[in-house]
């Protein structure tokens, strides 16, 4: 080959790698730039770089606190960055750069990634609390590497095994007294539903139309009416236009309304703000938070069912177009997707049993356990949020209960779970000795949990170890 | 000459199945290997080394084009032999024994390939000349690779610093 041609051969070389990358960064599909397997954590958001990335500036703290901040928050982080601020704290600070996210959660390192997406050693809690085994006889044996992997402690979040909690829970029941999970109270944010002031765009006889209609919605009107007057819309009185009529302008431009026969999950969230913002900070829509297109269990890493792998998460992929049964979304909806096989082993377990009683109204309200009362759990909201009286049977204890809509938020450390759900029915002890046995877990806790050393045990080994106080 | 071959050829074949003979052999140093030069200065530092590195290799074209000397040649090949080494094993620093992902992996794949190309040559050029037929392809696929090579280090220099 002579000289011009072989350098042409070599130009084109050289550029063909720039411009084929060249033109998958113009695109945003980023992907190829990934230097390592993502976390489960945020593998759904992975093609959007910059949702964590400044150009040239790298990963931010600012763009984890954006997600994790709030959480971390109500958690009451038990080490907060502002707490290594502090000069006499360097030392330590030399030792894990606690201040900010990234030293201790390195993305994309999945070889070197722990429990909890941390990527350092796991003696790292040795590194500041050398002391402990002075200070506590009954951790004198354990592994420098045991404090976070064995299931015990948590960096963020150690409120599940604060002493004088457990301690106040010692002797505790397998099953308590009155097994309950609070009820909720209504979910609905009470707004005036507008009247048709347009004709229906159908007749009692009409069929939908294919292509027009709302997402998953394969029936005919009349179905629709007939589900829609069993469900808790009907009762409250939001009827057809209260969904499927939108402004015609951009809000407050123009007046009237037009007929939509998609429904946007976005009307959903003009009543149901709080599930709506949920649902869009967990697993299941944290794609439509990030500008992405929705997930679908096509696109997860935990195993799903093969049948439906490309349906579209959102409100109606789990509630349903018209019937919003709450029942229906509380286990249905998950064992539609979801072959895990935790999920293939409930109707196995006590916990469904109770469950269908619940349903057949042989047991009282909240008495069942279904996979939205641990995995979305009820919370209380502030009285102003709350719609008091609305809701019959409702706990006088607490003002309003919602549920969490966010599916992952109490799922990983389970102890979380532990605190705010378990312990409504179980003994402190008995559910901590069910959330570390592994085997249960899978098998969604049919059987009793195998003896093991918990956090209950220590407790009680500590205080026979201690010493009197002087008076 | 054969000798600096044989040894970067090793040094290639120790890149892409170390990971998997530390893993059988000592699954406990896997572990340190994880946390070892891995921290975003130690990275700079070994990635730039290896930067440096190829930057001497390039040398050895520069001279010939320059249209050196015979003995100015054969010094210079025996610096490239050394250093195209001596990169495999900084590259085994700078990634802890990984190839990658996407960009990485094809950075990864066409490095390891440059380099035991260049073996194979260094391997052919200490044999006579009747048996080392087999020379002037490798030797050409060695040259063409560079620059692939080139553009996707610098493509990955790059993507380092503005993600």
């Amino acid at each position: 080959m002579t000289a011009w041609p072989r350098r042409f051969v070599y130009g084109l070389l050289f550029c063909l790698p720039v411009v084929f990358l060249g033109l998958r960064y113009q695109r945003g599909e980023e992907a190829a730039f990934l230097p390592g397997r993502t976390s489960d954590g945020h593998h759904q958001i992975e093609s959007q770089c910059s949702l964590c990335h400044d150009p040239f500036g790298g990963a931010k703290d600012e763009a984890c606190l954006e997600c994790h901040g709030p959480s971390l928050k109500a958690r009451q982080d038990t080490h907060a960055p502002e707490k290594f601020e502090d000069p006499a704290r360097s030392a330590q600070v030399a030792l894990v750069d606690a201040r900010s996210c990234v030293p201790c959660h390195r993305e994309h390192r999945a070889e070197a990634r722990l429990r909890g997406s941390v990527t350092v050693p796991t003696t790292f809690c040795i590194d500041c609390h050398s002391e402990i085994r002075q200070d506590s006889p009954s951790h004198a044996e354990f592994s420098d590497s045991g404090c976070a992997s064995a299931g015990c402690h948590n960096y963020h979040d150690n409120r599940a095994l604060y002493r004088n909690f457990l301690a106040k829970d010692r002797g505790s029941p397998r099953l308590r007294a009155d097994p309950r999970v609070p009820t909720r109270t209504s979910a609905f944010e009470p707004r005036p539903t507008p009247e048709p002031d347009l004709p229906l765009p159908f007749g009692p006889d009409r069929k939908s139309r294919d292509g027009d209609q709302g997402p998953g919605w394969k029936g005919d009107l009349l179905t629709a009416i007939m589900e829609w007057s069993r469900s808790a819309h009907a009762r409250e009185g939001v009827n057809c236009t209260g969904c499927h009529q939108r402004p015609s302008g951009p809000s407050g431009s123009a007046p009237g309304a037009v007929w939509t026969w998609a429904v946007e999950d976005t009307t959903c969230a003009s009543c149901h703000r709080d599930e709506r913002l949920g649902f869009r900070n967990g697993k299941h829509g944290m794609r439509l938070t990030a500008g992405l297109a929705p997930m679908s269990p096509g696109l997860a890493r935990a195993p799903m069912k093969k049948e439906g792998s490309s349906r579209t998460l959102g409100c109606t992929s789990c509630h349903g177009v018209h019937q919003f049964d709450r029942a229906l979304a509380a286990v249905s909806a998950c064992e539609g997707c979801h072959n895990d096989e935790h999920t293939r082993s409930y109707r196995a377990s006590g916990h469904f049993t109770a469950w269908l009683r619940e349903l057949r109204q042989e047991a009282p309200p909240g008495s069942g356990v279904s996979c939205a009362t641990c995995h979305l759990p009820r919370f209380a909201v502030p009285e102003e949020h709350a719609r008091a009286g609305r809701s019959a049977g409702q706990s006088s204890q607490h003002k309003g209960i919602r549920v969490e809509h966010n599916q992952n938020g109490n799922l990983r450390p389970n102890d979380r779970m532990w605190r705010e759900v378990c312990t409504h029915c179980h003994g402190a002890s008995f559910s901590l000795a069910a959330l570390v046995d592994a085997g249960l877990v899978a098998g969604n806790f049919h059987g009793q949990p195998s003896p093991a050393l918990t956090s209950m045990d220590l407790v009680e080994k500590e205080e026979r170890n201690e010493k009197p106080r002087q008076p | 000459m054969a000798l600096l071959g044989l040894i970067g050829l090793l040094a290639v074949a120790l890149m892409m199945g170390g990971r998997e003979l530390l893993g059988i052999s000592q699954p406990w140093r896997l572990v340190e290997w994880e946390y070892l030069l891995r921290k975003p200065l130690d990275q700079q530092i070994s990635g730039f080394a290896v930067v440096a590195l190829v930057a001497i290799g390039l040398i050895l074209p520069l001279v010939r084009w320059l249209g050196a000397r015979r003995r100015a040649l054969w010094l210079w090949r025996t610096v490239h032999a050394s250093v195209g080494a001596l990169a495999v094993a900084g590259m085994a620093v700078h990634t802890g024994l990984r190839l990658g992902s996407n960009l990485n992996l094809w950075l990864s794949g066409a490095f390891l390939m440059l380099c035991g190309l260049g073996g194979l040559t260094g391997v052919g050029m200490g044999r006579a000349r009747a048996s080392r037929l087999w020379l002037r392809p490798v030797r050409l696929l060695h040259i063409i690779l560079v620059w692939p090579a080139l553009a996707l280090l610098g493509l990955h220099v790059l993507a380092s610093y503005y993600y």
